[in-house]
């Protein structure tokens, strides 16, 4: 091969790497810029705020692009084909125990890699002891066993996951009796309030497990293994299903660890804590800080003037409540009333900063923290799997360059898209998501000084923070490369019959539709369990009813959607409506809801197209005239 | 050590995958009986507003290719036509496409003849005047191409995947940058027809510039399809001699349907079919499709591209038939065969040939079965004919 190989001068190698480079860069462009555009025109237009930190953005965004290239790229080159290869050497090169134990490893292997995990756990580090004291203690004492049990979880899917190939179990009967089981444990759980408070951690930490490395890798392990072993002659399996067993078991060993430690009696205040108990005063409250209420009322010379001179300060407002109202001449006059004297807020809102660059954040710092989680997330899984092609397998890599290649771009792809998240996205996501509940409560706009009251009466305000969540979901979604990646193979798998774009786009919906329930579910302060307990009763029938290969891929979609840029946004909204809302505890929760979501909504694309092919196929064989024509 | 045949016949069969465990069945069934297996998908040109602006959902299709004696097509086509109902109402295709010359490895599987002559006529709907148009082009231009042939009276294609090698392996590391995902389009249709599709193709996919793809045309023996292409709502369902006598009204003459049936290669030219003759190679060509196991395939490639092909189409197929190793009761674990197809003058081919040949004995690669099949008409880029920069 070498001897025939082209001489390329510079000239030449940019005549071929500009185009490809520009393409590739477009195409990522393409798929982010409708949650860019989308959360810069909420925040200027609707919300009528400036953005702060512009520059910083801007660049962050461009990273961003640019990472999810590199990132892209190497899943293509590198990760996917060495996923691809073991799936198909590993079943007629070794014996069932083998492949086993290796899928359980990988699942270990691929849960420690997770970056998202990292995220979850600051995430509930704003949790009060005292009032959730069970979910405190996982997330703090307990945060090994948590993330140990995840692993567990995760292995288990994986190896449940291959061994379906071989024995050719349809998915409905592994996920359906797994979801029942969940949800049965959920009903028990929120009956005990300190159980009751896990729930939302359990069913988000599925949610989570399944992130842009791990969903490309177990999908490709997937093709591979479905490449060599069919059930029948002829027959096909598809792959798919791993990734749903892998954000369902997690939820339950997440559960059976909540159950054994409330049997234990030794989390944070119960009689056999090992733990200090803290006092309550000391527990700082990070992430709620951003949208706190801070100048609503009058200070103590305020009091003392008004006091003194019985003058109103200015920018006050009256209300009367009680006493005995009378309309005299014209008046109304009020007898022994209770009057309270507010402060106006003001609507003005001066910058508090004109510059365009977060001084607190330091490129170095985040681009060595985003190398680090890069390397975290890639190195170790694929020392493990070249480890099993060499080693175990013995197998040369047909074209190894190129997955050298492209293991390299998923590295670097990695560590710039995290840098340009945390430079770009998460700034401006957090600031909008801060601001979202100006909508309908008062507060101070992210970065701002001043206060400033809700934008819209409380009704309308809460519908407009709903729409927000919608095309938040929908944006973010169409941005993850886990899905980009799952529609590639969906593509793949089905030659062209199921479209890429027609996937994105369903799950895409139905993550926008979960997400503002969500928002409903905190906005109005529904329990988790009785928007959860309805849609996964609607996913039940609808799963019996449809067909087989399209209930395996739209449940796998519903693990993919919450990867890198959907959960730090989705948290961020939910801490900042929590925040603002006296009911809401914790932001946990719409992570569930945004995962039955697509299921919801590709189950039903499925069930309609399968339907209309049908019977669109047998019009046409039919009566049709161009067909008799064509057999005459 | 090789075994060669000059009466061969490649036999596709295109059905639905559920159809297809049928004919699997079938084969399982007979001793020595191999074919390969791909997915595929149809066409379906959707006419309702909504659903052609939303991305079409295609029905998933099966296909099977198999090479068998010219002797035993007629019976086993017949078997097949017979258990799957394909000349009334099944959706799908059977043809044969002749193959000039064959060999096969000492382990490749013989089609199993049988000693007592069967009802050796075909079956009576099969027709014996079809092409095989097939195109090879990148995913982003198969839905364009495709139309184009429905438009142009063919029925649905029926697409698989492939892989395109040839210049990317020449690249060294920038081969990166070549995507090497392909699709094959299968059209059939009537030799008046196919001119009109085949033109159809190469303009949709400009098919005369450089990294574009490659169409070629093969002659079927016989075959018969029945492949729906349009799904119209029910108001736009009109026939065919109502909508040619509405042109015919509209036009005020009847001269527009001479421009379809023009013949090639004599003195007319149709309209729109002057670039794809341009393109197009007056030497004969042929088509050697090479299947082996996939991973005796890397080494195969590496000597094809040495030994001056000038660029290759790679598909993988699940091999059926009998010789399935079962595992884990009902599990099988299938083999999995790659077909290279090189297309070709025929002595760049001859030459390939010999060296597979050779390669296959030095490296007692045994599962090897080489099949040489004439082309009529090729259209690709040919380097060299046209300067396509300079002469736009």
């Amino acid at each position: 091969m070498d001897s025939a190989r082209l001489r390329l001068g510079p000239r030449d190698t940019f005549r071929i790497l500009w185009p490809y480079t520009r393409g590739k860069f477009t195409e990522q462009l393409s798929s982010i810029w409708f949650i860019v555009a989308y959360l810069t025109a909420f925040q200027l237009f609707v919300l009528g705020l400036p953005i702060v930190h512009a520059g910083m953005i801007a660049a962050g965004i461009l990273v961003v692009a640019v990472g999810l290239m590199f990132f892209m790229e190497g899943l293509r080159l590198g990760l996917m084909p060495l996923g691809e290869i073991i799936g198909r050497t590993l079943p007629e090169r070794s014996r069932l125990p083998t492949i086993l134990g290796f899928a359980f490893l990988l699942g270990i292997g691929a849960t420690f890699a997770e970056p998202a995990i990292a995220v979850l756990k600051a995430a509930g580090s704003g949790v009060q002891p005292a009032e959730a004291p069970l979910l405190y203690s996982l997330l703090n004492e307990f945060s090994q066993e948590l993330v140990g049990s995840v692993g567990v979880g995760v292995g288990l899917a994986v190896l449940l996951g291959v061994l379906r190939f071989f024995f050719d179990w349809p998915l409905k009967w592994l996920a359906l009796p797994s979801v029942s089981i969940v949800l049965v444990l959920s009903v028990v759980y929120a009956q005990s309030p300190a159980l009751n408070d896990v729930l939302g951690l359990a069913w988000d930490c599925g949610a989570v497990t399944t992130g842009p490395v791990t969903v490309p890798l177990v999908l490709a392990l997937g093709i591979g293994v479905c490449r060599v072993v069919t059930n029948s002659p002829g027959g096909t399996s598809s792959g798919f299903g791993i990734v749903t067993l892998a954000s369902l078991f997690p939820i339950l060993a997440v559960l059976l660890l909540a159950g054994y430690h409330f049997q234990a009696q030794d989390f944070y205040g119960a009689p056999n804590y090992a733990g200090r108990t803290i006092a309550p005063a000391a527990q700082a409250q990070p992430g709620r800080s951003a949208v706190a209420v801070t100048e609503h009322g009058f200070s103590k010379t305020d009091f003392d003037r008004f006091r003194a001179t019985g003058e109103l300060p200015k920018g006050a407002t009256l209300s009367v409540s009680g006493g005995d109202a009378q309309l005299v001449d014209g008046r109304i006059v009020v007898t022994q009333p209770e009057i309270t004297i507010g402060k106006r807020l003001r609507d003005a809102a001066p910058w508090v900063t004109g510059n365009s660059w977060d001084s607190r954040l330091s490129i170095a710092d985040s681009l060595r923290s985003a190398g680090l989680d890069a390397l975290r997330a890639i190195v170790p899984l694929c020392v493990f799997l070249l480890l099993v092609l060499y080693g175990l397998l013995r197998t040369r890599l047909d074209q190894a360059t190129d997955v050298a290649v492209g293991l390299g771009f998923a590295l670097v792809g990695m560590a710039l898209f995290s840098l340009g998240i945390a430079l770009g996205l998460t700034p401006l996501g957090g600031q909008l998501v801060g601001n979202v509940p100006l909508a309908f409560a008062a507060g101070t706009p992210w970065g701002l000084t001043a206060t400033t009251g809700p934008l819209f009466d409380p009704d309308s305000g809460k519908l407009v923070a709903i729409a927000f969540a919608f095309f938040l979901g929908y944006g973010a979604t169409l941005a993850e490369p886990a899905l980009n990646a799952l529609g590639d193979t969906v593509e793949r798998i089905t030659v062209g019959a199921f479209r890429k774009r027609l996937l994105m786009q369903s799950v895409a919906f139905g993550v926008g539709l979960g997400i503002a329930a969500g928002i409903i579910k905190m906005a109005y302060g529904l329990p988790l369990l009785t928007l959860l307990l309805p849609a996964y009763g609607v996913v039940l029938v609808l799963t019996l009813l449809a067909p087989s290969n399209f209930v395996n891929f739209s449940w796998d979609s519903a693990g993919v959607t919450t990867g890198p840029i959907t959960v730090p946004l989705v948290l961020a909204m939910g801490l900042g409506i929590g925040g603002s809302l006296p009911s809401v505890s914790d932001g946990f929760g719409i992570l569930a809801l945004a995962s039955v979501g697509p299921i919801l909504s590709v189950l039903t694309v499925g069930l309609y197209t399968n339907r209309s092919v049908r019977r669109e196929a047998q019009e046409a064989s039919g009566g049709s005239a161009y067909l008799t024509t064509e057999r005459s | 050590m090789f075994r060669r045949s000059e009466s061969c016949s490649t036999v596709s069969i295109i059905l639905p995958p559920e159809m297809m465990l049928r004919v699997a069945e079938l084969l399982s069934r007979r001793d020595g009986a191999t074919g390969l297996l791909w997915r595929a998908r149809g066409t379906i040109v959707h006419e309702h507003w909504l659903k052609a602006w939303l991305p079409p959902i295609s029905p998933s299709k099966s296909m099977l290719q198999l090479i068998i004696p010219d002797s035993e097509v007629a019976p086993f086509v017949r078997e097949v036509v017979e258990l799957t109902n394909l000349d009334h109402q099944a959706l799908g295709a059977v043809f044969s496409v002749r193959s000039e010359r064959a060999f096969f490895g000492p382990d490749f599987p013989q089609w199993p003849t049988r000693a007592e002559a069967l009802n050796a006529s075909p079956p009576p709907a099969l027709k014996e005047n079809l092409h095989a148009l097939h195109c090879v082009v990148s995913h982003k231009l198969i839905d364009r191409v495709c139309k184009a042939a429905i438009d142009a009276g063919a029925h649905g294609p029926i697409v698989a995947f492939a892989e395109g090698r040839g210049l990317r392996d020449r690249l060294g590391w920038l081969r990166i940058t070549k995507e090497h995902e392909k699709e094959v389009a299968t059209v059939l249709c009537d030799d008046d027809a196919r001119d009109a599709v085949f033109s159809a193709i190469a303009d949709a996919g400009n098919l005369h510039l450089p990294g574009r793809g490659f169409l070629y045309d093969s002659v079927v023996e016989r075959g018969l399809f029945n492949l729906p292409s349009r799904a119209a709502p029910r108001h736009h369902d009109a026939s065919l001699q109502q909508i040619v006598a509405a042109i015919d009204k509209l036009q005020g003459h009847t001269h527009w349907r001479d421009h379809s049936i023009v013949p090639v290669g004599s003195q007319g030219q149709a309209v729109g079919l002057e670039r794809a003759t341009r393109a197009t190679s007056e030497l004969t060509q042929y088509r050697l499709a090479a299947t082996v196991l996939s991973e005796q395939a890397p080494a195969l490639i590496d000597l094809l591209l040495d030994s001056g092909a000038p660029g290759l189409t790679l598909s993988r197929a699940r091999l059926v038939g009998a010789d399935d190793d079962a595992f884990y009761g009902e599990t099988h674990l299938a083999r999995e065969c790659t077909m290279i197809q090189v297309i070709a003058t025929e002595a760049v081919v001859a030459a390939l040939a010999a060296a597979v040949e050779d390669y296959g004995e030095q490296q007692g690669i045994t599962h090897l079965c080489v099949a040489l099949t004439p082309v009529t008409q090729v259209v690709t880029y040919q380097p060299g004919r046209i300067n396509y920069r300079r002469a736009r």
